[in-house]
């Protein structure tokens, strides 16, 4: 076992030296002494080692030789200790004869007890400790007593032997010297055997035994040597009988040194490395915690509530906690459970709190009313278990069985630490004598598990967040756990960070964003009603969705949603759900199961205390909880554990993403702000002065991290948090009322969904702010009438002349000027043959009130003009004083067009239609022959329009195979297509521009495939979009220009670009968008322009005309 | 009634004693007001702005103190001028009226040596409906049609009816362009 070489040993001996220098020393010194006797001895002739009781074997002598010679010397030089030195060298030079008497005595007796060279002793030792019955050996009995007994009377039989040495002392310290020789390195060496098959546990475990079985051993060897030497003393002088009792403390004392000697040399080596493994693998199973690390997810399935934990009688975990007894005995009784031992200990339980809290409830957030299979079972438990199998199974007494307001991940964390892991902790500590653990030992674990359980949640706070409302469960946790200030500015921190990575970057839509939003803002406020926490982490979000121009818009659509696009989230959710739970199926399979084994074994387990318990645990049910469950479950989702849905967080994102993307906006603030509205009803008379409420039993103080003048926000307010987070409450009711414009220009309908978001707006910012959306649609609606009402006048006044219909709108302010925006169906055709009559109606805004609608000049078709020339007299004979402004740009067409193989209706907007009546009007009828063809260049001349509108108008119907581009001029020419069949021959030939000559009279209508027009509808928005957003910034860079202007002719002559960035951004009401080098940028524009000009310093100034 | 006039008298800036008790955060909100109405009104000059005037807050970033530019108009003696202007708004402006006065020297009935402007609006008949621009277009006109009835300078009055051309040559005397940087 041992196979080092002295060199080895040797080295070791050092290193023992030199941690424990004077303990060994002093062992070492005397060990010397001895071996000088020894030698002495040799020299003599007699052979004590030889003969010696036991003796270790063939080469033990020698062995003992080679190393005690080296020692002896070494001791001798290395220690100046004054006294062991002289006494050698005393009794050779007296030659007295009781002197050598008590040297052979002491020879015999010594070389008796010697101590063999090796680490274990001579056969299976006896037991440490229970020999001291045990007997001696018969034949060398006589002799060894004799001389025993002589040396403890020497002063009386031996007077004249000066030289007196005691023999108790002589043993420790060769017991010592022992220990560090052979013992010492058998424990370091332990480590070093590697290599050996099976697993980590077992080669950890065949080290532990093997160091036990070596300490075991050696201390067998020392206590029989030392029984012996007691024996014999206590038979040497059996007058007293004090002695008997000296002999059985010293006795004890000095196993206390040898367990105090073992735990210290046995903390340097491998071996306690090898006990912890073996202690943290049979702890784990009896915790069952190796299981879950085991099989990560598996075991858990898709099912959430706390993880289903090997019973207590689990063969496994029989088996593992004898063997733990016996491990723990053992060591015990070798003396290596030490304070060491228990440090140790309680890292190892440590581990298994922290592994376990990780392993059994990570990813498991289901609801509170998952859970009963799962508690643990146990002694305690048995009691907590029967409460639920009680209340099950005769249903009525108890009513509902969650017993008060903790999680169920928390009940069972609880159970487990006090009947797993404080049971195993008792166990332990009274198997090795140590100090028993009291109750509030177990309250500590229990808050530290809970504490583990909160760094747990926090971790997942963002995965639970996006999950929500499916992880109430997990909430609840929080919410018990995040008790102290540490821990709430932890989470914080955490989170904040999280949003930080996952969510705030350029990679997630503002919708997604805006959609976590609002799962956070409800997440938080369930978590903390203060909304302390919430006001913690919300700067950064609201930060970067400020950044975001889209947000406010994508808020509004959301408001605006119409039932129909509810309904069709709504559909896409439950499609989730169900596909949650088939994915579930096995495992809620699982846990009734489970169940139903609990429940057997609960039954089994019930007391009277059990009932006690029902009973009390009722008690604590307020109406107050229970409601709040009932407001929890969600209706849709059946069976006990529906929402508790376990997914790897990624794929829970995954599924998130996907299912943002399903549903493109955000329908939940519809739903949030139809909800809102009747809550706030009812609320409304309670919560008036709601600061006031002292009949509201929940109250809680506010936390302690809230602000000194931290007002506490009235309730949990989705909208009002978002519309916050957006900046100002005038920048949202702007692009909502840009918003509703647009939406009421649009298609002539009923505006319901827009009424009743207004109304419910109205609310929330009060009627005054929303004062030019009633306006908005008031204009709407009287304009219906009046229309009708002109029409009706025009038609009585001149039934003979055609009354085209054509757009506009026009609405005259107060002061008598007019906007009016068009709207009408009207008809064209091209080359047709009848002319119909177009209607046209138009729609009367009011200047002052709607946002930014500009003017577009061009010139419309001259039946329009006449038209709208009429419909203005109209106008103005019922509303005297009044003009009418028209805005042309703004309305909706009608137009069909009879080509020569078909008739296509498309509606449009009056520029295309203006673009498209150009083709018509450039020819007349007669000479049809050939195809009209005019270039975007003419256009703008006969239009008086835009030329990128012209293009895009163009464009728009070459998409709807009405014209066809020919030639690749930059403007481009278009020819209409008046047969489909022409198409494919232009586009072979379409460098040659000619195409079809004559045409069929045949007309055949061909349906247009349905893919070009799905492609044409999504191009068009997006070019008007851009065609918008370049007006905007033109007109934007405008007005910045006046800025810049005005600034340095007043504010100072000549500046630099950073202050003029600060002025900018300083005066400008909505803010300056613009960076310094976009600024720049501009600013080199107009120096290019010569109307700016840089001076000394990198000023810049205006140039003097 | 004589109440009103003294509060509307009183130097800008001076916060009548009723709103001095009141607490900072009142004064506070009502300095935000100013500066929000400033802005607004900043920016309905930039959108659309009147030729021949202009204005902007002053380089130093308090919105409370603005500088201005009238071009002298044509057919007055003021023509191809330009005048600068300091406005100087009181904390509770637009409720009093702000402090103008001509920084450019200027030879003007209505104006004294150290450029104070005697107008009516910017006294007693101030209202929170004029705005910079209303009171730089005021002042525009003042220079040709100037209140010699109330005259600060009783030369530049009697000179305006009697003598146009040394008017116009004191005007040219006086005027100075200053450059301020």
């Amino acid at each position: 076992m041992v196979a080092s070489s002295p060199w080895r040993q040797q080295r070791r001996r050092k290193v023992f030296q030199s941690v424990f220098s004077g303990e060994v020393a002093g062992s070492t010194i005397t060990a010397a002494t001895g071996a000088q006797y020894l030698d002495l001895g040799q020299g003599q002739g007699i052979s004590i080692l030889g003969s010696g009781g036991g003796g270790g074997g063939g080469g033990g002598s020698s062995a003992v030789d080679r190393y005690l010679a080296p020692s002896s010397s070494s001791a001798t030089l290395g220690h100046a200790t004054p006294e062991p030195q002289p006494q050698p060298q005393h009794p050779y030079a007296s030659g007295n004869e009781d002197q050598r008497t008590y040297d052979q005595a002491w020879q015999i007796v010594t070389s008796r007890v010697a101590l063999p060279a090796s680490a274990t002793g001579p056969g299976p030792a006896p037991p440490a400790g229970n020999d001291l019955s045990s007997g001696l050996l018969p034949e060398d009995d006589g002799q060894f007593l004799q001389c025993l007994s002589l040396l403890a009377n020497a002063e009386a039989m031996l007077p004249e032997a000066r030289e007196r040495r005691d023999v108790i002392e002589w043993y420790v310290s060769q017991v010592r010297a022992h220990f560090a020789t052979w013992v010492v390195p058998l424990l370091a060496g332990g480590k070093e055997e590697k290599g050996g098959g099976g697993s980590q546990y077992d080669r950890h475990m065949v080290v532990v035994m093997s160091t036990i079985k070596t300490l075991e051993g050696a201390l067998g060897m020392y206590f029989q040597g030392l029984n012996s030497l007691l024996e014999g003393l206590s038979r040497a002088q059996h007058s007293g009988a004090g002695e008997a009792q000296d002999n059985s403390t010293f006795g004890r004392r000095f196993k206390r040194d040898i367990h105090a000697l073992i735990a210290n040399s046995a903390s340097q080596g491998g071996a306690v490395g090898s006990v912890k493994v073996v202690l943290t693998k049979l702890a784990g199973v009896i915790l069952g915690v190796e299981g879950l690390v085991a099989l990560p997810g598996n075991e858990k399935g898709p099912w959430g509530g706390p993880p289903a934990i090997p019973a207590d009688d689990d063969f496994k975990v029989l088996a593992a906690r004898r063997r733990l007894a016996e491990l723990v005995k053992q060591l015990h009784n070798v003396g290596l459970t030490g304070e060491r031992f228990e440090v140790l200990f309680a890292e190892v339980m440590n581990n298994m709190m922290s592994r376990f809290v990780k392993g059994a409830y990570s990813g498991v957030w289901g609801a509170s009313d998952v859970d009963e299979g799962n508690v643990v079972g146990g002694a305690g438990t048995a009691a907590v278990s029967s409460i639920f199998t009680t209340s099950q199974g005769s249903g009525g007494e108890a009513g509902t069985t969650v017993p008060a307001a903790t999680s169920a991940c928390i009940r069972s964390l609880k159970d487990w630490v006090e009947n797993r892991y404080a049971q195993l902790n008792v166990q332990v500590l009274s198997w090795i004598n140590a100090t028993p653990m009291s109750l509030a030992d177990l309250k500590t674990c229990q808050s530290l598990a809970l504490g583990r359980l909160a760094a747990l949640r926090i971790q997942e706070l963002f995965d639970i967040v996006l999950a929500w409302p499916d992880a109430k469960g997990a909430l609840e946790d929080l919410k018990a756990t995040i008790t102290t200030t540490a821990r709430r500015q932890l989470l914080t921190a955490n989170f904040s960070r999280a949003l930080e990575q996952r969510l705030l970057h350029p990679g997630s839509s503002t919708l997604e964003i805006l959609q976590t939003y609002i799962h956070i803002i409800k997440t938080f406020h369930a978590l903390d009603h203060s909304k302390v926490l919430l006001g913690n982490i919300e700067p950064s979000l609201q930060l970067y969705l400020v950044q975001r121009e889209d947000s406010v818009r994508v808020v509004v659509a959301g408001l605006l949603a119409s039932k129909e696009e509810m309904e069709a989230a709504t559909k896409v959710q439950e499609a989730d759900e169900q596909e949650r739970l088939q994915r579930g199926a096995t495992g809620s399979e699982a846990a009734a199961a489970h169940v139903r084994r609990r429940e057997i074994k609960a039954q089994a387990y019930s007391t009277p205390a059990a009932a006690a318990a029902t009973s009390s645990t009722t008690a604590y049910k307020t109406p107050a909880t229970r409601s709040r469950q009932k407001r929890d479950s969600n209706p849709s989702t059946p069976g006990p554990s529906g929402r508790a849905w376990d997914r790897l967080p990624a794929h829970r994102k995954e599924q998130f993403l996907s299912r943002a993307k399903k549903i493109n906006k955000l329908v939940e603030l519809a739903r949030l702000l139809n909800e809102s509205a009747s809550v706030r009803h009812a609320a409304a008379t309670a919560e008036d002065d709601q600061d006031l409420d002292w009949n509201d039993l929940n109250w809680v103080p506010d936390p302690v991290d809230a602000g000194a003048n931290y007002k506490r926000p009235k309730s949990e307010d989705v909208i009002g948090t978002l519309i916050s987070a957006l900046g100002a409450e005038d920048v949202f009711i702007k692009e909502f009322t840009a918003v509703i414009a647009e939406r009421l220009l649009g298609e002539p309908k009923s505006f319901e969904q827009e009424m009743r978001v207004l109304n419910l707006l109205k609310r929330r910012f009060g009627e005054v702010a929303l004062q030019n959306c009633d306006v908005m649609i008031r204009d709407i609606q009287e304009s219906r009438k009046l229309d009708s009402k002109i029409r009706k006048n025009n038609s009585n006044a001149q039934q003979q002349s055609n009354i085209p219909g054509q757009p506009l709108l026009v609405t005259p302010d107060n002061k008598g000027k007019a906007v009016a925006t068009p709207q009408q169906p009207s008809s064209n055709e091209i080359q047709g043959k009848e002319q119909k009559e177009p209607e046209y109606h138009a729609r009367i805004l009011s200047r002052l009130y709607w946002p930014n609608l500009e003017r577009e000049h061009f010139l419309l078709p001259t039946p329009i003009v006449d038209l709208q020339k009429q419909y203005e007299k109209g106008y103005e004979s019922l509303k005297s004083n009044r003009k009418l402004t028209w805005l042309n740009q703004l309305g909706q067409t009608r137009v069909e067009l009879e080509l020569e193989d078909r008739t296509v209706v498309v509606d449009c907007d009056t520029v295309q239609a203006t673009v498209i009546y150009a083709f018509q009007s450039s020819d007349s009828p007669s000479t049809s022959s050939s195809p009209v063809k005019k270039a975007v260049d003419d256009l703008y001349l006969e239009l008086q329009l835009d030329e990128d509108l012209i293009a895009a108008a163009c464009d728009f119907w070459a998409r709807k195979k009405v014209l066809r581009k020919v030639g690749t001029a930059d403007g481009g020419e278009f020819v209409v297509l008046e047969r489909l069949s022409d198409e494919t021959a232009g586009a072979a030939a379409q460098q040659a521009q000619q195409p079809a000559e004559e045409k069929d009279k045949g007309k055949e209508k061909e349906e247009e495939e349905e893919e070009e027009v799905a492609a044409a509808a999504a191009a068009a928005p997006k070019e008007e979009m851009v065609k918008r957003l370049t007006n905007k910034e033109k007109e934007r860079r405008e007005v910045y220009w006046r800025f810049i202007q005005g600034m340095l002719t007043n504010a100072s002559v000549s500046m630099p670009l950073a202050q003029m960035a600060m002025m900018m951004k300083l005066s400008i009401v909505e803010g300056f968008p613009w960076s310094n080098e976009e600024l720049q940028e501009f600013l080199g524009e107009k120096v290019e322009e010569g109307v700016l000009e840089v001076v000394s310093g990198g000023k810049y100034k205006l140039v003097r005309k | 009634m004589s109440y009103m006039d003294d509060t509307q008298n009183s130097a800008p800036g001076s916060i009548p004693a009723s709103k001095a008790t009141a607490g900072a955060a009142t004064s506070k909100r009502v300095i935000e007001n100013a500066t929000k109405r400033l802005q607004n009104e900043l920016m309905q000059m930039m959108t659309s702005p009147a030729p021949g005037i202009s204005a902007f807050p002053s380089a130093d970033g308090n919105l409370l103190f603005w500088r201005a530019t009238i071009e002298g108009p044509e057919d007055t003696p003021y023509a191809g001028l330009n005048l600068k202007l300091s406005f100087e708004f009181p904390a509770n402006y637009p409720y009093t009226p702000p402090t103008v006065l001509f920084t450019t020297p200027i030879y003007h009935p209505n104006v004294d040596f150290s450029g104070r402007i005697c107008l009516d609006i910017l006294k007693d008949k101030w209202t929170p409906a004029y705005n910079t621009q209303t009171v730089l277009l005021s002042l525009q006109s003042l220079l040709g049609e100037p209140n010699n009835a109330s005259p600060l300078n009783g030369e530049a009055a009697e000179l305006w009816d009697k003598d146009p051309a040394l008017f116009k040559t004191k005007v040219m005397d006086r005027h100075k362009d200053i450059e301020e940087d």
